[in-house]
């Protein structure tokens, strides 16, 4: 009974990796670095990298004033811990990993409870002070969140354009591109717009769907694909 | 069956899974000799500077014409001045008053001076190692030495901490199974759960148990955490070759158990208007001012609620900091070392009146090693103090450990480590000198967890300390 089961896992595994792979084999590399002679047969170099890990301490500190731009005020949006940058507290920092270079000099790369739970932490407060800002600007184009809707529109109201910008955020915040047509891929994340837009107690339209896409928010920054590479 | 790419990607999900689950719950298999049983809790106490073995676990008679300065000082002579009489401590100075050797006992051991009794009562079930010889001089060396089992290369430790091992072999059900308060602690090639949450205060510790920031209303916390529960896209597929984004979404989900728990309240140390059952611990431990709770008994104090609540299989703890006295040992070290041990007595009380979920009490199932960086010097130097020396000690419990024993020794003369017979832990002129991986070694084998991570040690069991 084991033998069968692995044995239709076998060819399922197989088609499985095959739906993800995009355009065939992408751990072959051709031809990158410096070029050969010209005279030099074709090169193919197998792919190898370092094992996945989490983002540092520090790659923290410098990517979430990127992804997230500035607030209304145009400082940097980063994790506050009340009113003070939280990855610049000691004992956060350190809960994380960071080395003081006192006791510690290497800082632990593998994903950790806490390291879990302060980027919840970051992304509940980190999204909020995002779409804070958006809801000050007016021109879409300035906004770092909300580029391809109104601040109240919902699935039902402006279905295209809140796929756009779920387009736009996959690929703001995980660097995956997803193709205009593809609406399979952004799904979930639709789901989860519509879903808490709609049980929002708020009456605002714009509140609604601010809380729709806060929940969008947190679930990028808390996926394994913002914080791993 | 539909067989639908969706279709597919969830069985494989399933089974990838499994698999995957199997990787983050189970613990790597060689660390535990008997992955059925638990190893029990595991509380490791750090004193921080090198401590003075005369005044602590190896003391000699102050009256002893052997050890007086002119003849330790003399050509030829002992090396050895315990000095109790140059020591300032009001403690010390009653103790001397009534006996004169400094050389408290209990049972069948024998303390220095500047032990209190909060300790000395648990003496049935502590065992005294003796001439541990430490192979260095350098604090960062002997710290991480003891703190892992194995000789550090150069000052980097090597290794994982022992904690981390009993962490590691407990599973990653606890809240926080390897907490470090105010000790270095390291994981060398074992699950993350494993790791050190490495915290200074209670103050950190909420930072750690606590949901920062503005709360989100329930029904998006739960719509998220639904989101995450079934998203399956294909750069995790890519990224999970290891599956560590199998196991970033177990620990996003014990995160929120984390978050979701009373953990945080267990930690509120409020002077003022402390909960009932933390003013009980409170005055269990003797704290009652601020510097109380940022010293030993506050270190404790986390140690204890981590133990006895269950929050921690293993916590590493530094109850004593500073004591690298090469001056002024007259004045400064009995006090702190006095301090430090009485936290740990205390500690130990408050393990012993908790009541084990499984039965027993909390302290029937620690095991307990109290160490140093290395010794001071036997001889008081010019400056009032005693300097660095490679003859240590150690205190050590446990469940399976047999308590009210002294093990090892160290030389009437110079105080040097003598070798040892393990199986009697006798001084035996063919056996073998103790080190901290045969420590290491005697009490990860006494907790049921094989000895791989420090086998390159070629370590020795010291089978004398076991029941």
């Amino acid at each position: 009974m084991k033998a069968q089961w692995f044995l239709a896992l076998v060819p399922a595994a197989a088609i499985a990796a095959f739906a993800c792979s995009g355009n065939g084999d992408d751990s072959l590399v051709q031809g990158s670095g410096n070029a050969p002679p010209v005279d030099h047969p074709p090169i193919q170099v197998q792919g190898t990298s370092a094992s996945p890990r989490r983002l540092s301490t520090d790659q923290l500190r410098a990517s979430l004033p990127i992804a997230f731009g500035n607030d209304a005020t145009g400082a940097p949006i980063t994790w506050k811990n009340g009113a003070n940058p939280a990855l610049s507290n000691p004992g956060i920092a350190r809960s994380l990993g960071e080395p003081d270079y006192i006791d510690t000099t290497d800082e632990a790369l593998d994903p950790s409870v806490l390291y879990a739970k302060f980027m919840d932490d970051a992304a509940r407060n980190i999204c909020g002070q995002g779409l804070d800002a958006d809801a000050t600007r007016t021109d879409p184009a300035q906004r770092a969140l909300l580029r391809h809707v109104d601040l109240a529109d919902t699935v039902e109201s402006n279905p295209a354009g809140v796929d756009a910008n779920l387009r736009y955020l996959k690929l703001r915040f995980h660097a995956v591109k997803v193709a205009e047509g593809d609406t399979a891929t952004v799904a979930p994340l639709r789901e989860l717009f519509s879903t808490v837009s709609k049980a929002s107690t708020e009456t605002d339209p714009k509140a609604k769907a601010r809380e729709g896409w806060n929940a969008v928010c947190v679930a990028l920054v808390t996926a394994p694909e913002f914080n791993l590479y | 069956m539909n067989f639908s790419r969706r279709n597919f990607l969830q069985v494989m999900g399933i089974a990838g899974g499994v698999v995957a689950l199997r990787e983050f719950a189970g613990r790597v298999p060689m660390a535990h000799a008997d992955p059925g049983a638990s190893p029990g809790l595991f509380l490791l106490c750090y004193m921080r500077g090198g401590w003075d073995q005369l005044l602590t676990l190896d003391p000699r008679d102050n009256t002893d014409p052997r050890f007086s300065e002119a003849n330790a000082r003399k050509a030829g002579g002992s090396g050895i001045m315990p000095a109790y009489d140059m020591v300032t401590e009001a403690a010390t100075k009653t103790l001397l008053a009534s006996n004169p050797s400094g050389v408290q006992r209990a049972g069948n051991l024998s303390f220095g001076p500047a032990v209190p009794t909060t300790l000395m009562d648990h003496a049935a079930d502590l065992a005294i190692l003796r001439g541990v010889s430490m192979d260095t001089l350098t604090h960062e060396v002997g710290r991480r030495y003891f703190t892992t089992g194995k000789f550090p290369r150069g000052l980097a430790a090597s290794g994982s901490s022992i904690t981390t091992l009993v962490a590691n072999a407990g599973g990653p059900t606890p809240l926080l199974p390897n907490l470090a308060v105010s000790t270095e602690s390291y994981n060398e090639g074992l699950p993350s759960f494993a790791s050190p949450t490495s915290v200074n205060s209670t103050a950190d510790l909420q930072l750690v148990l606590k949901p920062l920031g503005k709360a989100l209303d329930p029904k998006s916390a739960e719509a998220i955490e639904a989101f995450q529960a079934k998203s399956d896209t294909c750069e995790n597929h890519e990224l999970d070759q290891s599956s560590v984004v199998t196991t970033f979404r177990e620990l996003t989900k014990k995160s929120h158990s984390v978050a979701k728990s009373n953990a945080a309240s267990l930690f509120q140390f409020s002077l003022t208007s402390p909960p009932a059952e933390v003013k009980t611990l409170f005055d269990a431990l003797g704290i009652s001012t601020a510097a109380d709770l940022a010293g030993p008994r506050g270190r404790a104090a986390i140690a204890a609620q981590a133990l006895a609540k269950g929050i921690s299989q293993a916590v590493s703890v530094e109850l004593a900091d500073d004591l690298d006295d090469h001056d002024s040992w007259d004045t400064d070290h009995a006090p702190k070392i006095r301090t430090a041990m009485d936290a740990l007595g205390r500690l130990i009380t408050v393990l012993k009146n908790t009541p084990h979920k499984d039965g027993g009490s909390v302290w029937s199932k620690t095991t307990l090693l109290l160490f140093s960086d290395f010794a001071r010097t036997p001889l008081v130097n010019t400056r009032n103090g005693r300097d660095h020396h490679l003859a240590s000690s150690a205190l050590v419990a446990g469940p399976k450990i047999r308590g009210n024993q002294v093990v090892g020794a160290t030389a009437d003369q110079l105080m040097g480590a003598q070798l040892i017979n393990p199986g009697t832990g006798k001084v035996d002129a063919s056996g073998v000198k103790m080190r901290p991986a045969d420590i290491h070694a005697t009490l990860l084998t006494s907790m049921g967890i094989a000895l791989d991570p420090i086998r390159n040690q070629n370590p020795t069991v010291i089978s004398a300390l076991l029941k």
